[in-house]
């Protein structure tokens, strides 16, 4: 391998031993299905930045830093194509918060699902009514193609509304949701006030939002040493402020990096 | 600018697109004007969400500058079966590189039968599927390219055109080989040799898939083969032809016919 750089034995046979595992429902054997790579290359592909440094090779700071997306739909764009963010995406099994998930809080919409590891968990738990939507296509693919291997029925939106690309717009032919999951999505998006309107307007009455955005810092905010990085943005909008004006109430709210000033919120609808 | 390139005749348009896109206005005056023509730069603006001047960008784009599919070869830097693979799988500039192509004009030595299907194997973008699909011909599409298969369903469904699309998986495995049905009386292969390691073992998979009489619409330039008069070919993503390939095709069965007009070969299967 000329580009990737392999990670030591040990560090390698704990990362194959994590993404075998049933937490994150063997995404190792689906990866090496879906890619054709062995086990080895699949764990230096989704080694965890800290273990090579910010900006390692074959990390996702660096498919950015090459392809260096300036407008909002560059960065879309990016996300789009990327493919790094299949392997990083990997090292993250289940989202927690899904634990507290029943059965009359289906359907539930995981937006902006990665790799699609809480959909599939909610599948496993007999939670079948779980909606996928991502823009990445190398992630969309992997996983149209996991859930078949696992004998799931997809259900997916397409990110398209009128023969265009829109991300909000296609939630339009959605059904309505009771509850919906958006994991460190946010963050990402330049118009996330238009998504999440268009998310709320799908919540059932009554329904949740599960939500967690690390939006980066404002410069006069940031903890020193603490890096930041280009593919978070800052939160411009206000983001507890227009859940308000969507007629949205917090109802949870619990810290989850006080550095990076990170919540975990949940937000009901009136 | 979509506007001003379709009328693109007026002297001053290459000034305005200088001042626009810089030192890559010429070149891109000459492949967005033919893309345009066949749609493609429309349909990527509405299945990227890009402006139409940032997709003309990319698509200008030459083999040396950044987001290029040459770049993107030499930043990937593949250097396992694997890894070329996975480059041809994950990669973003042939989307638009493959833009600026026509469809070819050898597929007019084909000739549409509703009943047994063509195969454009390696299709990229799909230029060739839609137009042989909008002739009446019944058409499979395969490449393993993720974004451009999900390009071609989307451009496919646009158009309302019922093309069977193959997702490269067999056994629920990645197999760019056994995952392609039998039966077809056509297969297109576009400069796709050239980019497949042991492409010999392709070719026979590819004959067998083909029914009695079929044929394969071939153009392979591999590297270091002649040109006509130019001087030897050479692109950073193409393989040397380390078997030849009309010693591969023969030994398969196969009678070759060229197509004079075009730099192309038609190779028809024994049988009727």
């Amino acid at each position: 391998m000329s580009k990737i750089v392999m990670p030591k034995k040990d560090d390698l046979l704990a990362l194959q031993r994590q993404m075998s595992g049933k937490t994150y429902r063997n995404v190792l054997a689906d990866l090496n299905a879906f890619t054709g790579f062995s086990a080895e290359e699949i764990c230096a592909r989704s080694i965890k930045k800290r273990t090579f440094g910010f900006g390692a090779k074959g990390w996702f700071n660096e498919e950015f830093a090459y392809f260096n997306p300036k407008t909002p739909a560059e960065y879309d764009w990016f996300y789009r194509a990327s493919q790094i963010y299949l392997f990083s995406n990997a090292r993250r099994h289940y989202w927690g918060e899904i634990d507290v998930l029943q059965a009359e809080d289906q359907p539930v919409l995981d937006y902006g699902a990665g790799i699609g590891q809480n959909v599939l968990e909610l599948n496993y738990r007999g939670l079948k009514d779980a909606w996928y939507f991502e823009v990445g296509s190398i992630q969309c693919e992997f996983f149209r193609f996991r859930m078949a291997r696992h004998g799931f029925e997809p259900k997916m939106i397409e990110p398209y509304h009128k023969g265009k690309f829109d991300t909000a717009g296609c939630l339009a032919g959605a059904p309505p949701f009771r509850t919906i999951i958006i994991q460190d999505v946010l963050e990402h998006v330049h118009n996330y006030d238009k998504i999440l309107s268009a998310l709320v307007a799908k919540l059932l009455p009554g329904g949740q939002v599960i939500e967690h955005s690390p939006f980066a810092l404002k410069d006069n905010e940031k903890v020193k040493n603490e890096h930041t990085t280009r593919m978070h943005l800052v939160d411009r909008v206000g983001l507890q402020k227009f859940m308000t004006s969507l007629g949205m109430k917090l109802v949870r709210s619990q810290v989850t990096n006080e550095a990076k000033k990170a919540e975990v919120h949940t937000w009901k609808k009136n | 600018m979509e506007k001003e390139l379709k009328a693109a005749n007026r002297d001053d348009l290459h000034t305005k697109l200088a001042m626009k896109f810089g030192a890559n206005a010429k070149l891109l005056f000459r492949v967005v004007r033919g893309a345009i023509y066949h749609q493609s730069i429309q349909d990527l603006v509405a299945y990227t969400g890009l402006s139409f001047d940032e997709v003309c960008q990319r698509v200008a784009l030459k083999a040396g500058d950044k987001g290029h599919f040459v770049s993107e070869f030499t930043w990937e830097n593949p250097g396992t079966p694997n890894e070329l693979n996975w480059f041809y799988r994950a990669c973003k500039g042939y989307l638009y590189g493959n833009a600026s192509r026509p469809e070819w004009e050898a597929l007019a030595a084909l000739t549409p039968d509703k009943h047994s299907p063509v195969l454009d194997y390696g299709g990229g973008i799909g230029q060739n599927t839609i137009a042989l699909a909008e002739r009446g011909f019944k058409v499979s599409y395969f490449d393993i390219s993720v974004l451009q298969m999900d390009f071609v369903i989307f451009r496919t469904h646009s158009r309302s055109l019922a093309v069977d699309v193959i997702p490269p998986f067999y056994n629920r495995r990645f197999n760019f080989m056994d995952c392609i049905p039998t039966g077809f009386r056509a297969i297109v292969l576009q400069d796709v040799l050239e980019h497949i390691p042991r492409y010999p073992l392709v070719l026979e998979n590819l004959v067998a898939k083909l029914l009695p009489g079929g044929v394969i619409l071939e153009y392979s330039p591999f590297n270091g083969k002649l040109q006509g008069k130019k001087m030897p070919r050479y692109s950073p993503v193409h393989l040397r032809e380390d078997t030849p390939l009309d010693k591969v095709m023969l030994g398969l069965g196969m009678e070759r016919t060229d197509l004079g007009k075009y730099p192309s070969t038609l190779w028809r299967k024994a049988g009727t």
